[in-house]
């Protein structure tokens, strides 16, 4: 159905018009089409979305990538330099932190202000002005000057207006991440509710609430859209792009799959537990991954995992050149992308740095109890790197080159669940005393 | 006028200004309020300083009037500050309009980068907030010019004509002023600096009939002009204003505001990107 696209762009593009010297500024202005005295900066270029009603979409990319531009251009805070833009539909957007509010008066005023210039009547206000304060929970700082309050609140009241001018498309611009964990929790609850009914068009660097969250994401680079799909694909190579940035020896490469060199000894298990080997990659190949194995304690590849017992994660990698400081390192993802447990060899190897020379190979190890993870199907993004946590080159990244699948013995609810089983959970009534019953050991 | 720019194609009509400020009216009050508050908050005698300038002035000419003037009867001497005050009143929200339109954008920039704000919106707020006080005091001066002549004019009744086409004037000038001063930053320090000659340009204090004839129709330039004679003419003298000027200034007002409108809608988006 066509009326489904809310918004639809066509070779959208916005170029800023950079003056070097006041003078310039004034010539164009008296001179317009007869004369250039400006440098173009095309913030965005040829952007060609459809987004459709009940979509949820993330947009990253890097500072200056082109994003708020995007936006802007969506909401019609600035006119497209060229190409087309159609929006059906009633748009409330958050792009700035504090961004229409008055510092001098109160919450109270300012939240009369912003909604009006979201398009609602004095009556409209009226009724809503409760469970807008209840949302922002403001409590008593709802009659003091705004410059009184924290960034934290302000991003709250923000919010609690915007959510509540009944849009049917939300933008929200990198301001969830200033409300505490609570307000966060709040926001998110809304923004499910809010997805069964609106669109939603979310910018933010946190990427594991943008996977969290939306149904697609467009990753934004110099102004295009460099990727748009699945969250987990366009995050990976959002990531992936990142590395490439920071590499400086020119040898970054991406690829999937891709047959592992000829030197590795591949141990001939059963196919559960091994290599994906369609799996998305990047590095600078500085090191190159040979082998996963996924393995319960008898070295038996694991595809299905209960939670509590003994695995074994075993990164073996051949070194393309000298390595002073090699790190192997795992991250376990769930089917939306978010990051559930995550370690590398970085912390146990600080004190003792080992050296690994061109051409030998080297195997990470991480022995640990499976946690109890919710039913679903996970995966395993291995890597080796050379550096420290912070500043490192990644030489092979494999995204997904593991899938497992999880099936817990009891329904858990939630990431995963502690210890089972729970003996110690109780129900006590005024009554009974807590005692405190020490845990008995299974 | 325009680079590489694509933007709204039709030149907006007469009509359209005003529509867009009765869409935007409740905005428009919202913020003027907001901006009042803003301003005053904090103070001890808060929204009396609105008026209190022009009132201590208005007090302070009658009272030097009496005494230094060698008036015979009571009503003289309240009629010269009558007649001050007809041109004061309108210099005062000209002159704080004329300085604030070329840095309006600029004192807005959030609100118009980060909100989905009508940005023709700002000329009515800027329009509304400094024509307050002048409301107030055109009040005070009609029940003035009653006690001064003993009853009211006739001719009362076109004082909201001519104040209307006085706003219609202003708001025309501040759209032009706000674009231009966005591209061309020394505009606001050329206002400044040209304001006290604008000052003796504007017959406040005296009548253009005072004038010699050879500069008269100069004066005339200054659409002010125009707007204080005929409130002076209703108030001090009580007689109806010249027609044709009502007719020309009326007409003036229409195209002042409809080419400003249409001015700032078609540049607008170019000003917001150079901001």
């Amino acid at each position: 159905m066509r009326s489904d696209v809310v918004i639809r762009t066509r070779g959208l593009g916005k170029a800023f018009e950079l003056y070097q010297r006041p003078l310039d500024r004034a010539k164009q202005f008296l001179l317009g089409k007869r004369g250039k005295y400006f440098e173009e900066f095309w913030a965005v270029r040829n952007v060609n979305l459809e987004i459709r009603r009940g979509e949820s979409i993330g947009i990253i990319g890097r500072n200056g990538a082109g994003k708020s531009t995007l936006l802007q251009l969506i909401c019609g805070i600035v006119a497209p330099t060229t190409g087309t833009l159609t929006v059906q539909g009633k748009i409330a957007t958050m792009l700035g932190l504090g961004a229409g509010f008055s510092p001098e008066l109160s919450g109270r005023e300012n939240i009369y202000i912003a909604a009006t210039a979201l398009g609602l009547s004095s009556a409209e206000i009226r009724k809503r002005f409760d469970a807008i304060i209840d949302f922002a929970g403001l409590g008593s700082f709802l009659e003091q000057p705004l410059r009184h309050y924290s960034s934290g609140m302000q991003a709250r009241l923000a919010f609690a207006i915007c959510v509540h001018v009944d849009a049917d498309i939300l933008v929200i611009d990198e301001v969830l991440s200033v409300g505490d964990a609570a307000f966060g929790a709040k926001c998110m609850q809304f923004i499910r509710n809010f997805q069964t009914r609106g669109t939603i068009l979310l910018v933010s660097h946190d990427l594991p609430a943008v996977a969290n969250v939306c149904d697609r994401a467009i990753f934004v680079d110099q102004g295009s859209i460099r990727a748009d799909g699945s969250p987990a694909d366009v995050i990976h190579e959002y990531v992936s792009s990142t590395y490439a940035s920071i590499d400086t020896g020119g040898t970054f490469q991406t690829g999937i799959g891709g047959e592992p060199p000829d030197v590795g000894a591949t141990v001939d298990v059963p196919s559960g537990g091994q290599l994906n080997p369609s799996a998305h990659w990047f590095g600078t190949r500085g090191a190159t991954i040979v082998d996963v194995a996924f393995t319960d304690s008898n070295h038996r590849p694991l595809t299905l995992v209960r939670g509590g017992e003994q695995v074994l994660l075993r990164i073996s990698a051949q070194a393309e050149c000298d390595l002073a400081l090699p790190i192997a390192g795992f991250i376990v993802h769930d089917r939306m992308g978010q990051e559930v447990f995550v370690s590398n060899t970085f912390l146990s190897h600080a004190g003792d740095p080992i050296r690994i020379s061109a051409g030998s190979t080297f195997v990470g190890e991480f022995g640990f109890e499976m946690p109890r993870l919710k039913a679903g199907q996970y995966s395993l993004c291995v890597s080796v790197a050379e550096g420290t946590q912070d500043h490192h080159i990644q030489h092979h990244w494999i995204n997904s080159a593991i899938l497992f699948e999880a099936a817990p013995t009891e329904p858990i609810f939630g990431v995963f669940t502690i210890r089972t089983p729970l003996n110690r959970i109780r129900l006590l009534g005024n009554s009974q005393a807590p005692q405190s019953a020490p845990a008995r050991q299974e | 006028m325009l680079g590489a720019q694509t933007m709204d194609k039709k030149f907006p009509g007469f009509f359209a200004g005003l529509a867009s400020a009765w869409r935007h009216r409740e905005l428009v009050v919202r913020l003027t309020m907001g901006e009042l508050f803003s301003a005053y908050r904090g103070s001890l005698f808060g929204w009396f300083w609105l008026v209190a300038g022009p009132l201590g002035l208005l007090a302070f000419y009658s009272v030097s009037t009496a005494s230094f003037a060698p008036s015979t009867n009571k009503s003289d001497y309240l009629a010269y500050p009558l007649f001050i005050f007809c041109g004061l009143i309108y210099f005062q929200t000209f002159s704080e309009l004329l300085l604030r339109a070329p840095s309006m954008l600029a004192g807005h920039v959030q609100m118009l980068k980060k909100t989905m704000f009508p940005t023709e919106a700002l000329a009515w707020i800027a329009l509304v907030r400094s024509s307050i006080s002048t409301l107030i005091l055109l009040g005070i001066l009609v029940s003035f010019s009653i006690v001064v002549r003993g009853h009211p004019a006739p001719a009362i009744v076109l004082l909201p004509i001519i104040f209307g086409s006085f706003c219609l004037t202003m708001l025309g000038m501040v759209w032009v002023l706000s674009i231009i001063g966005v591209f061309v930053r020394d505009l606001s320090y050329f206002i400044a600096s040209i304001m006290p000659a604008l000052l003796l340009a504007t017959p406040l204090f005296y009548s253009p009939a005072d004038v010699s004839e050879g500069i008269r129709p100069l004066l005339y330039l200054n659409p002010l002009t125009f707007y204080i004679e005929a409130t002076r003419d209703i108030l001090v003298r009580g007689d109806f204003p010249s027609w044709p000027n009502l007719a020309g200034a009326l007409t003036l007002a229409v195209i002042t505001f409809r080419l400003g409108y249409g001015f700032f809608i078609y540049t607008r988006h170019r000003a917001v990107d150079a901001l």
